[in-house]
């Protein structure tokens, strides 16, 4: 079973923008954060006022570990997770974080400073690990980002975020440097479309990517490469929603057309 | 031999989202194994921030309004996380799709199916994506019209739309996850998408005939 190409993808500018729209709603962070609280407190929840009640069986025992996992999971993505994958024969010995409070807007950066972070008594003190222990945190890696909506600087944009296969997660991403692009800040888009095609080497968004990037490459004076991408895009991609774009920025040696 | 993390950041990029995963990961390639209620702990934590996001549009896509969203999501996933035990490995999605229909269901029955069409709450929704005035009214009113469209149609349409075109799954796992057979699949994208675009085509047609 073959998919068809995505009306996303297509040629008709307003189904785009109006399937385009769908990836800008997003949960807030207060139902994010009320919905590991219930989990975590094994809450019983009643939903519309039908009554539908639930009767989750978390035992307390796993909402202390989930408050853990929390801790835990952090450390990893902060400190940078292979690295210390390595390491064994050693513990973590876990502060109390609930994980309902440290929960950010996506892009947002909050560090929590140590002296602001309850020390133990954990509730499970030393996590149990069956055999050798894998994880040990040390020094965190820097951890940088780009924060969506506002145009970030080139030093804030980073790379590393956990690898997803949402569409959302992709049209957030190319959003970001279009919104760069447009502000001005061609040396942020350059990164961003850089960190998103990292990221989502097959991406279904790779075309306007690279559209962005030859537009990003020509603003910022690199006019030889800017060219010789334009049209290795344009011989790859004839028919692109984005080939008459790039044509213009070639003919015009980057400006973009009206 | 205790190492204690000096800095406790759990807002990482794209807030924790894969960090569970990611730790599950590392204990999977260390070979080490963790204790079942350990295990457990992580793995919930990892269906959480890997598909929250996900299941909330997907209620909002079947027709919750944003307010009920928050706790029908709730509900999904306190659902999901009382029996992480019998759900398969990597059938997660599927069996949050299919808690979300049940959830949606009782939602729409016990609400008399209050859709949300022009809704205020989506300036709440749209906060943090969208900083620009002009950007963030043109994208209420996309949703406005994507609400009324999804409104408009069939359950099963909808539905296979929703995953197909809004959140980009592929048709084998949409038929996997609504348990459907491909060929059905195939034909209800088939028909949402012809009733979506001959609702752009009138729409597109009625705005260039107001801006002459």
């Amino acid at each position: 079973m073959s998919d068809p190409s995505r009306l996303l993808q297509g040629e008709a500018e307003f189904e785009r923008s109006l399937l385009r729209a769908w990836h800008r709603r997003q949960p807030s962070e207060a139902a994010r954060r009320k919905t590991l609280a219930a989990i975590e407190a094994g809450a019983v929840v009643a939903v519309g006022g039908a009554g539908a009640v639930m009767a989750p069986k978390l035992a307390v025992a796993s909402s202390s570990l989930l408050k853990w996992v929390g801790v835990a999971t952090g450390v990893l993505a902060t400190a940078g997770v292979i690295g210390y994958a390595t390491q064994r024969g050693r513990l973590v010995e876990t502060s109390q974080v609930s994980l309902t409070a440290p929960v950010a807007s996506p892009g947002a950066r909050s560090p929590v400073p140590e002296s602001t972070v309850p020390q133990p008594p954990s509730p499970l003190g030393v996590v149990e690990v069956a055999g050798p222990a894998p994880v040990v945190a040390e020094a965190p890696a820097p951890a940088v980002t780009v924060a969506p909506g506002p145009v970030v600087a080139p030093a804030k944009v980073a790379a590393a975020a956990p690898p997803s296969s949402s569409l959302n997660d992709e049209v957030v991403a190319i959003d970001q440097a279009r919104r760069a692009l447009t502000a001005g800040n061609a040396a942020a888009a350059l990164q961003l479309v850089d960190a998103y095609d990292a990221r989502y080497p097959a991406g279904a968004l790779a075309e306007e990517s690279a559209e962005i990037r030859i537009e990003a490459l020509f603003r910022t004076g690199k006019r030889a490469l800017a060219s010789d991408l334009a049209t290795q895009f344009l011989a790859a991609h004839p028919g692109s929603l984005y080939a008459r774009v790039i044509r213009a920025l070639q003919a015009g040696a980057g400006a973009p057309p009206p | 031999m205790f190492a204690t993390a000096p800095t406790l950041e759990l807002a990482v990029p794209g807030g924790t989202r894969g960090g569970a995963r990611a730790f599950l990961d590392v204990v999977t390639r260390s070979g080490a194994g963790l204790t079942p209620s350990l295990a457990r702990a992580a793995r919930i934590r990892a269906l959480f921030d890997d598909h929250f996001s996900f299941v909330w549009r997907y209620l909002r896509g079947l027709g919750i309004s944003e307010a009920e969203a928050d706790d029908a999501a709730q509900q999904v996933f306190m659902t999901a996380s009382s029996k992480i035990d019998v759900i398969q490995e990597g059938a997660e999605r599927s069996f949050l799709v299919r808690t979300a229909h049940g959830v949606a269901a009782n939602a729409r029955r016990s609400v008399v199916r209050r859709r949300e069409v022009q809704g205020e709450h989506a300036v709440d929704e749209l906060v943090d994506q969208t900083p620009d005035a002009e950007e963030r009214a043109e994208t209420r009113e996309a949703l406005a019209v994507l609400d009324r469209f999804l409104a408009s149609l069939p359950d099963d349409l909808r539905e296979v739309f929703v995953l197909f075109e809004l959140e980009g799954l592929t048709m084998a796992a949409i038929a996997d996850d609504l348990g459907l057979a491909p060929g059905t699949v195939a034909s209800r994208l088939r028909r949402a998408r012809e009733e979506f675009q001959e609702m752009a085509r009138r729409l597109s047609a009625a705005r260039a005939r107001e801006r002459r």
